[in-house]
């Protein structure tokens, strides 16, 4: 599983805890994926104006601008409103990730997950080129 | 016999019997007399003589009789009619005050009569309205639970049923050298000129009884624990020593006890010195005629008082199981002789004004309390659901990052050991993140958090979907797992997340206490039953019938060694009773001690009303 398969698809990993962050980004680096961070929805909002992306994965209760709003605000932008988003959620009563989807995330991994839970996702929405 | 007129008609008629016996007797005599002198056999009726010697002895008969039937109406009757006249004339005088003119003595004692029936009716008209007022007092004491309303009414009653000038009432605290709350009355027309003059802030704390005359005042002091002010520090001042009274005046500011914040103009020194001499004695105190007192004694008190123009005072304590918490003043602008009935009036109003007044202090004090609770609980749920919100985030670093190395997307090989202590590691970590989440969906459920999005769900399939997850659980244990469920099972109304929830968390319970056999899902029901019944029943260890009472309880498992031998917080149970009772089902438990377990819940089925 270590052996590095070269991808060119760019995923924004949107988290405002660092250690996760990290854990994301190399997790996926592993398979090749080109990784870029913010550590807030407003950030992310910046980057995808300047860079081309082809996944995001935003955590959900983020400071400045929150999950939610995040993906509700690349929804409205036409050029990414097909762009595959996965919501991190943390295991929650009140079915976070069901909410997420209903307001236009792709799917949702919860927290905490396993390495092979989060690469068998991004996978499956990016097939290889 | 005993009537005026029987006794009459009985002497007239002795009269009249002797009188008719002393005709007999003499007649007789006197004709016997008269034929012995003639010598005759027969008596010649028609002889004049005759005639005219019965007539005589008639007369003189008839007149013995009137002069003694006088006598004896004079005797018994006249003399005891003019004894009760003088009385009545007396006791005319000393009621109604009237002197009677005595010309005729019939009609004398009949218009005294009247007046006196008058006076006495006046008198016992006035008792019944007082006593009414006294009754219409003690329903509204009881029902009034807002402290300074209470005061109010109480003040304002009872000015208004014992037409005083002026009322105060002091409640203290014990040890308190200054009233904890005053509430003053005074008749309408003087306080209207004094509330005009008052600075607006003090205008909040005027409560006016609406229905009386008069003008209230009410200040208890809002910041002061009342309550423990009465309902255990109850009961004033323990200084009965006469000899103390100077000093409880130079006291108000030395000692270093908290003043309540009663405004100075509300404590008036001549309500605080009655108080205290009411309190002290424990019983009614009054002075009657003040400037009497004040000649005869110069008291400091009867100077104040005279000054302030009140020319009699009643003081009456508050008490409560022996112990004064307080006491009102009565003040009136003319002498007044309190009579026994206004005492019996004034202590019965005393004892209901001192129930009353606890009836609200304890109302206010479990208002106060629930709030308190109300805030403690809202705070608990609120620090649990940010404790566990931090707990969580660097739980799921230590699993993400052991997942990682043990997952192999780190760089070189890790040696068995080495692999096992970082499981170790990662799966201890998964146990902590699961209490976390089930503590906080505990807290979310307190704290009616939860929503439960109910809708028809076909039981089947999506307790097979469930089911195909928790298989790899059993498989892993060597379990079996199975799934009965009857073709008719109507569809439940309930919410397929937290029914995913309900039944992971009994099924993976029963994985977890079952070491050989296995378990088994059971659904019956049917179209024409209200509830759906799904069972988890399992091979397991049983619970003992003692834990069966508690085990839906919070924090609790069968017994305190399963939490080593199996893990798991015990709060599992608790969310499922909950999540079912939202649903509007409910959950039940049987178990035999080392044969097993069957854990069940009922969800309502689905109408043709809730599937639209």
């Amino acid at each position: 599983m270590s052996t590095p398969t070269t991808r060119t698809q760019a995923i924004l990993i949107v988290e405002n805890e660092a250690s996760n962050r990290i854990l994301i980004e190399r997790v996926l680096s592993t398979r090749g994926y080109h990784c870029i961070s913010a550590s807030n929805g407003q950030e992310a909002l910046d980057l995808l104006e300047r860079e081309p992306v082809d996944l995001i994965l935003t955590d959900l209760s983020m400071p400045v601008l929150d999950g939610y709003q995040t993906t509700q605000l690349i929804r409205s932008r036409p050029h990414l409103a097909n762009i595959p988003i996965v919501a991190v959620t943390a295991y929650a009563l009140s079915d976070e990730g069901e909410a997420a989807k209903r307001i236009g995330c792709t799917e949702y991994l919860t927290k905490p997950f396993k390495p092979r839970q989060l690469l068998e996702l991004v996978d499956r929405l990016l097939p290889a080129k | 016999m005993r009537s005026l007129g029987g006794k009459l008609t009985v002497s007239a008629a002795l009269v009249l019997l002797f009188c008719m016996l002393l005709f007999l007797l003499t007649s007789w005599g006197l004709l016997t007399l008269y034929m012995e002198h003639t010598g005759r056999t027969t008596v010649v009726f028609h002889s004049q003589r005759v005639f005219l010697l019965l007539l005589g002895v008639g007369l003189f008969t008839f007149a013995l009789g009137v002069a003694l039937f006088a006598l004896i109406i004079r005797i018994f009757f006249v003399r005891p009619l003019h004894q009760l006249q003088t009385r009545i004339r007396t006791q005319v005088v000393e009621n109604a005050g009237a002197i009677l003119a005595s010309d005729d003595e019939l009609e004398t004692i009949s218009r005294s009569f009247d007046l006196l029936s008058e006076s006495l009716e006046s008198e016992s008209q006035a008792m019944t309205e007082q006593m009414r007022s006294m009754l219409i007092m003690s329903d509204a004491l009881m029902s009034t639970v807002n402290l300074e309303q209470l005061l109010g009414e109480i003040v304002a009653r009872l000015g208004h049923v014992m037409r005083s000038k002026h009322v105060s009432m002091l409640l203290y605290g014990r040890e308190m050298l200054s009233p904890w709350a005053v509430a003053q009355w005074s008749e309408a027309t003087e306080i209207r000129s004094t509330s005009a003059i008052r600075p607006p802030t003090e205008m909040s704390d005027i409560l006016t009884a609406s229905q009386q005359k008069g003008s209230v005042t009410v200040h208890a002091d809002p910041d002061s624990n009342v309550t423990m002010a009465v309902t255990t520090k109850m009961a004033a001042i323990p200084n009965p020593a006469s000899g103390k009274r100077k000093a409880v005046r130079t006291t108000q500011t030395t000692y270093g006890i908290r003043r309540p914040r009663i405004p100075r103009v509300a404590l008036r020194d001549l309500d605080m010195i009655l108080a205290r001499m009411a309190i002290q004695k424990l019983k009614i105190a009054s002075g009657e005629d003040i400037a009497t007192i004040y000649q005869q004694r110069h008291d400091n008190w009867a100077r104040i008082a005279l000054e302030a123009g009140y020319h009699s005072v009643i003081a009456v304590p508050l008490l409560l199981q022996d112990q004064a918490i307080g006491a009102f003043i009565l003040y009136s602008d003319a002498p007044y002789q309190v009579s026994s009935q206004d005492t019996f009036l004034l202590s019965t109003a005393a004892i209901q004004a001192s129930m009353a007044i606890q009836n609200a202090l304890l109302f206010a004090e479990v208002k106060e309390k629930n709030a308190a609770l109300e805030r403690a609980n809202s705070l608990k749920s609120q620090f649990l659901s940010n404790v566990t919100h931090e707990l969580r985030s660097p739980l799921h670093s230590i699993i993400g990052y052991g997942s990682m190395i043990v997952d192999g997307f780190v760089d070189g090989e890790l040696t068995p050991q080495q692999e096992e202590d970082i499981r170790f590691i990662v799966s201890r970590a998964e146990d902590l993140s699961h209490l976390v989440d089930e503590m906080l969906d505990l807290s979310k459920i307190e704290a009616d958090k939860i929503e439960v999005n109910a809708e028809t769900i076909e039981l089947t399939s999506s307790i097979k979907e469930i089911i195909t997850q928790l298989k790899l659980m059993a498989n892993e244990k060597k379990l079996y797992l199975t799934l009965e469920i009857a073709e008719d099972v109507p569809p439940v109304y309930a919410d397929s997340y937290r029914l995913r929830q309900v039944i992971t968390n009994l099924v993976s319970n029963a994985l977890k206490f079952t070491e050989q056999g296995g378990v088994t899902i059971r659904c019956t029901g049917s179209r024409d039953s209200d509830m759906v019944r799904i069972a988890v029943h399992d091979t397991g260890i049983g619970i003992s019938p003692a834990a069966l009472g508690f085990i839906f309880e919070a924090f609790r498992q069968a017994d305190g060694s399963t939490t080593r031998r199996f893990g798991g917080t015990g709060l599992g149970l608790a969310i499922v009773k909950k999540l079912v009772e939202l649903q509007g089902g409910e959950v039940a438990v049987e178990s035999i001690i080392g044969q097993g377990s069957t854990f069940s819940l009922t969800l309502p089925v689905a109408t043709s009303d809730t599937k639209s």
